[in-house]
């Protein structure tokens, strides 16, 4: 039923109309409406792990990638890519860290695969090929180590290839 | 609170590891107390090796329960109850003493063979882990890649030595298997017995280590989760199974020519469509029939394998499908094909053919192939398996081969060495032999430089050409100021003939057929090649050339667009005016 619309209600109380279809790629709020049978109009689902920027932005990609197929199963004995990111989707994750790491958070959450993915990805490629102090500043880590909890660790990765 | 990689939780961080390598994963996990211990994920380490490795032991054992070489390819769980990660970095670091040791064979002439042997000895399948990251595309269908890009960046030096070294190992495998099929005390005849069997002649074959049995599996499965096919009777299976192995393109070889290609004692070319031999074709209806339940024996005649398939009921007297005429047939058929050789007429039960005395027929049909092509570039590969066969399984190699032997892991297997060791005797008189080879493994002697004088010779090491006469294309690997040939070699090539005969720069050429040979300077054609306009017909020259079996052993690199190949320090100290 195209065009046929729910509510959705972020944890500071905002509520956004999403057309069902849409918000379906969300497996939780899918298993909701099928569980609870909230199909009126009037029905309102509270999303109290999600806030409002974190949910608009969610909508937004969820609107976008409505048409696409269902991601394909994983195959775990294969390494994973990550170059293969839509330049829609780069463009949308052009967001500060924090944002990310929300909609990390929103994305396990209501269950959107596809979101997950990418989202994780982008996260993957802001470590790939770093030096550990690279990556301390790229994430702001604090480097809590004592020199001989360094020296050990260093040695335990001694199997690393040198680059 | 704002979120950031500090606070997200450790179940959400296995997605993202799971897109990382294990390399940055350690850096992640050198980067603070919290990342420590969330990189410690022992499920993803467990994902890392996995899709890192592909086989789990050194060496396997002959087996007629499962297809070689699986057990080599399974894994359960990390050994001596360590973690995955654990594991993980125990055969890196394998792999890092695994790729010094590469590394030096390619690089210095001093130890190779020491070195070739210490992974094989300590290492064997192991090393294929490694190894095969560095096999030339054309082998390794999985990563071709059609550009020229991919050809000039193609280091060939570490190609030749990489398949070298798994081909030594293969054949080491082949040795031991062999060694285990002479010593068990009982050989089941019936199953994978027989298949298992050849797959020890196939670890000789120079692409042997590429070949899975496993595919029989899937047929097999196939089959049987037909639901037509359980309502069969025994009869009807066995045709059902030859049909399969038709559609499947087993094929039975036509006689002549085709039947004694040696490729046919090879089940390589027979798992690649090619038509061949009873031996083997029986071997895979043995393994079909054992998938589907059945019991098939081989049984050998004199010129001749067939398959006897036992009845569900006791008193019936069995099946014998002759698999060269893809047919159930009679025993009374059989008498009478057999008339002419037999003694008298053969009657049940029959005598089932013991797997051993079938790998040495197998051997006997190799070096009857052998001796009547004796150019095929597989020869040497083959008289290695039936030697191998025949001194291990039989009552010690044939004479003749037994010399023709030496020559050949002189000329063609440098590495195996050992393996003459183990042949020889204090009756033979390989021994002084065998100590110069290891002599000089340990003290090679000094490169020969060959200085040019003048402008003489023309070309130059590493160019390509095509012949004059022959219109073969093929790369110069080294020359001679005049024809250092005997002459009665001279005599036979018409030297003479030539405008310059045999003072006239002569070179060692590898061409595209693989072959090395020794032409005058006065067939070299070296301006061919640029002069043609098709950037696609130019390139595929190159890589005919690139996939030219030694090649690596003169030359690391190619560059396309001067149509010269880049030698390797070896070469390139030979030939110093060749390369400034």
């Amino acid at each position: 039923m195209a065009g046929h619309k729910i509510k959705l209600q972020s944890s500071d109380g905002d509520t956004f109309d999403v057309e069902v279809e849409i918000a379906k790629q969300s497996a939780t709020i899918k298993t909701m409406l099928e569980d609870l049978g909230m199909d009126e109009e009037e029905d309102v689902i509270p999303l109290p792990n999600v806030n409002s920027a974190i949910l608009k932005k969610v909508i937004q990609w969820a609107t976008h990638h409505k048409d696409d197929p269902p991601p394909p199963e994983d195959d775990e004995n294969r390494e994973k890519n990550t170059n293969d990111i839509s330049s829609w989707d780069q463009d949308f994750l052009k967001v500060d860290q924090g944002t990310l790491f929300e909609l990390i958070l929103a994305a396990n959450y209501l269950d959107i695969k596809g979101l997950l993915d990418v989202t994780c990805k982008t996260v993957a490629n802001m470590i790939k090929g770093k030096t550990p102090e690279e990556i301390r500043r790229t994430f702001n880590i604090k480097n809590d180590f004592t020199p001989q909890e360094e020296e050990q660790i260093k040695k335990e990765n001694e199997w690393c290839e040198e680059k | 609170m704002t979120s950031s990689i500090e606070t997200l939780p450790p179940e959400l961080f296995r997605f993202i590891l799971a897109y990382l390598s294990p390399e940055d994963t350690s850096a992640l996990a050198q980067t603070c107390h919290r990342m420590n211990i969330i990189t410690r994920d022992d499920k993803i380490w467990q994902q890392y090796f996995l899709q890192r490795y592909i086989f789990s032991t050194n060496s396997i054992q002959y087996s007629d329960e499962e297809y070689l070489p699986s057990s080599a390819l399974k894994f359960t769980e990390p050994p001596d109850n360590c973690t995955w990660q654990e594991y993980f970095i125990q055969r890196s670091l394998q792999d890092k003493h695994i790729r010094s040791l590469l590394n030096e064979i390619i690089s210095i002439r001093i130890k190779r063979i020491h070195n070739a042997e210490l992974i094989s000895s300590t290492y064997g399948f192991l090393a294929f882990d490694v190894l095969r990251h560095y096999f030339s595309p054309s082998i390794d269908t999985s990563k071709q890649l059609n550009t020229s890009i991919t050809l000039n960046l193609r280091n060939l030096t570490r190609e030749y030595y990489s398949l070298d070294i798994a081909r030594l190992i293969s054949r080491n495998i082949g040795l031991s298997l062999l060694n285990d099929l002479k010593n068990r005390t009982e050989t089941r005849t019936e199953g994978k017995a027989l298949i298992n069997a050849l797959f020890i002649i196939q670890c000789f074959h120079p692409y042997g280590i590429f070949l899975s049995l496993n595919r029989l599996h899937l047929i097999g499965e196939r089959l049987i989760n037909d639901p037509i096919f359980s309502t069969l009777n025994v009869n009807e299976k066995c045709e059902s199974i030859i049909k399969t192995m038709k559609i499947e393109k087993f094929l039975a070889a036509n006689g002549g020519d085709e039947y004694y290609d040696l490729e046919n004692s090879f089940l390589f070319s027979t798992f690649n469509g090619k038509p061949t031999i009873p031996l083997t074709l029986v071997a895979i209806f043995c393994a079909l029939a054992d998938e589907c339940g059945l019991i098939a024996q081989p049984i050998g005649f004199p010129g001749e394998v067939m398959i006897q398939v036992e009845q569900s009921l006791n008193n019936s007297i069995p099946l014998i499908i002759s698999i060269f005429d893809g047919k159930i047939i009679t025993l009374n058929e059989i008498n009478v094909r057999l008339a002419d050789v037999l003694d008298r007429p053969l009657t049940y039960p029959l005598f089932i053919t013991p797997i051993i005395e079938l790998v040495i027929r197998s051997a006997r049909n190799i070096i009857n192939s052998i001796s009547r092509y004796t150019t095929s570039s597989l020869n040497s590969y083959g008289l290695y398996a039936a030697v191998s066969i025949l001194k291990i399984l039989g009552d010690g190699a044939l004479p003749f081969a037994f010399h023709s032997m030496i020559n050949v892991i002189k000329e063609h297997f440098p590495m195996d060495i050992r393996f003459l060791e183990m042949l020889s005797s204090p009756l033979t008189t390989l021994n002084d032999d065998l100590d110069q080879i290891r002599n000089q493994d340990l003290n090679p002697l000094p490169i020969e430089e060959k200085r040019r004088i003048n402008s003489s010779p023309k070309f130059y090491a590493g160019q390509i050409f095509q012949h004059k006469q022959y219109n073969y294309w093929g790369v110069i690997c080294g020359w001679d100021l005049i024809c250092m040939a005997s002459t009665l070699w001279q005599v036979r090539m018409g030297i003479t003939n030539l405008l310059r005969g045999a003072s006239q720069p002569f070179y060692h050429i590898l061409a595209n057929d693989s072959s090395r040979r020794y032409v005058a300077e006065d067939n070299i054609n070296t301006d061919a090649f640029n002069l043609i306009d098709d950037q696609q017909e130019k390139y595929s020259i190159v890589q005919n050339l690139c996939s030219i079996d030694d090649i690596g052993k003169y030359f690391e690199r190619v560059d396309v667009i001067n149509a010269r190949f880049i030698p390797n320090n070896e070469l390139r100290n030979e030939y110093p005016d060749d390369f400034v």
